[in-house]
């Protein structure tokens, strides 16, 4: 993995990497996919998406399907994929909606039984206290905090990704942490 | 740390300014430490071939696979079966091979679409029209002798013969034109004209009585058409 995808950006050789996965380059495409996917994986996973990691291979097929068709700067691309990813996960909801999922048995105890060290069961309990309290979160106030936080996204950014205003993200951004903030400081959650 | 630590590519990047997060400056960092994740998820099959592989740039093996996958799913296969069913009801429609009411319910759907599709009624009509123009012409004759046109008092004076009008008709194409064809051509500009000319006579009749006695048959055998765009 290269440095700037552990940092999640391309940097200046977003150009070439791009007209390189436009060309269909395998390494390009693996470029793209090493640099970002670990932040949408991020995100849906946030959102509790069914099965996050394949949703996120998911949100890559249809990115390097159209990616011939992309033209923009590095903060352009990284919006769309976002929104790519943003409107997979409501495919999947609504799809969820109508046709509940069944999962085995099998899978569930397995996934039960998961946090066997300590770490895991530390991370679990980490992951508990977020999702607590981004449930008292109404759903679009939670869509922009995640893009901002676990997506890195700029307030521009999240506007083009969930096709609202700059000023309404914003909007929605102060009236997720005020909301957060209320509930912290009423209900003490040890963090 | 400073802002000059910063790449200025990455102050783009910064998510949220600190005066906002006053109070739940932790929970933004516990949010980031539990969904920030350092690796990317391990592909599925399909994301990985394409990664080994690469994007195929060859836009018939591209719309070929998209067919594939078009055909592949529900939608597609219904589709699929719409599109052969509506393509053979639009050929036999067109030939006029469809069993009679399904005939006449296409004949009207392609009416409503500008298209004109024979309908059982015309194919009695048709048979009406070889032999029952000169029916009609006997008929409605004095009424369609007001307009001026030319052909009509030719037909008038026909059906003054009794049955000679195809003949008087051909000679005269003849002698215009050397086009065989144009004969029933003639005959069928003549039935259309009968169709629109008995309109007026309808409506004098429609003020005297309720009935239509003339023109019903007359419309039936001509075309089931015309009434219904009268009505349309």
């Amino acid at each position: 993995m290269t440095p700037a995808a552990e940092r999640g950006r391309f940097g200046p050789t977003f150009g070439s990497v791009l007209v390189a996965a436009q060309a269909g380059a395998p390494w390009a495409l693996t470029v793209i996919f090493e640099t970002l996917a670990p932040a949408v994986a991020g995100y849906l996973r946030a959102q509790r998406a069914d099965d996050p990691d394949d949703l996120t291979s998911d949100v890559f097929l249809r990115v390097f399907g159209h990616v011939a068709r992309f033209e923009g700067s590095e903060t352009s691309f990284r919006s769309w994929v976002f929104s790519i990813a943003h409107n997979r996960l409501v495919d999947q909801r609504r799809r969820l909606a109508r046709r509940p999922a069944v999962v085995p048995i099998e899978e569930a105890t397995a996934t039960m039984s998961g946090g066997d060290t300590e770490e895991e069961a530390l991370i679990g309990l980490a992951e508990q206290r977020v999702q607590e309290l981004l449930a008292t979160l109404p759903g679009d106030q939670r869509d922009v905090l995640l893009l901002r936080v676990v997506a890195d996204l700029t307030v521009d950014q999240v506007a083009v990704a969930l096709a609202k205003s700059p000023g309404a993200v914003k909007a929605l951004q102060r009236r997720a942490i005020a909301r957060l903030r209320r509930q912290l400081t009423d209900r003490p959650v040890p963090l | 740390m400073s802002d000059f630590d910063v790449h200025p590519d990455e102050m783009r990047f910064r998510p949220l300014p600190d005066d906002d997060l006053e109070g739940v400056s932790a929970f933004v960092e516990e949010l980031r430490d539990v969904y920030g994740a350092a690796t990317a998820p391990a592909p599925n099959q399909a994301l990985a071939s394409l990664l080994a592989s690469g994007l195929t740039t060859d836009h018939g093996e591209r719309r070929r696979r998209m067919r594939m996958d078009l055909v592949g799913t529900r939608r597609g296969k219904i589709g699929v079966a719409l599109a052969a069913a509506f393509a053979a009801f639009s050929g036999f429609g067109v030939a006029g091979a469809l069993p009679g009411t399904v005939q006449n319910t296409v004949s009207d759907a392609g009416t409503h679409i500008g298209l004109h599709l024979p309908s059982d009624n015309d194919d009695q009509g048709q048979d009406f029209k070889s032999q029952g123009t000169d029916v009609e012409s006997e008929i409605e004759a004095p009424e369609t002798t007001e307009p001026p046109e030319a052909t009509e008092p030719t037909e008038v004076e026909n059906d003054d013969q009794n049955e000679t009008p195809e003949p008087t008709d051909v000679e005269v194409d003849n002698d215009a034109q050397d086009e065989a064809p144009e004969a029933p051509e003639a005959t069928e500009v003549g039935n259309d004209d009968h169709d629109e000319a008995p309109e007026p006579a309808d409506v004098e009749d429609d003020d005297h009585t309720t009935t239509q006695p003339t023109s019903t048959p007359s419309n039936d055998e001509s075309s089931g058409e015309s009434p219904e765009s009268s009505n349309d």
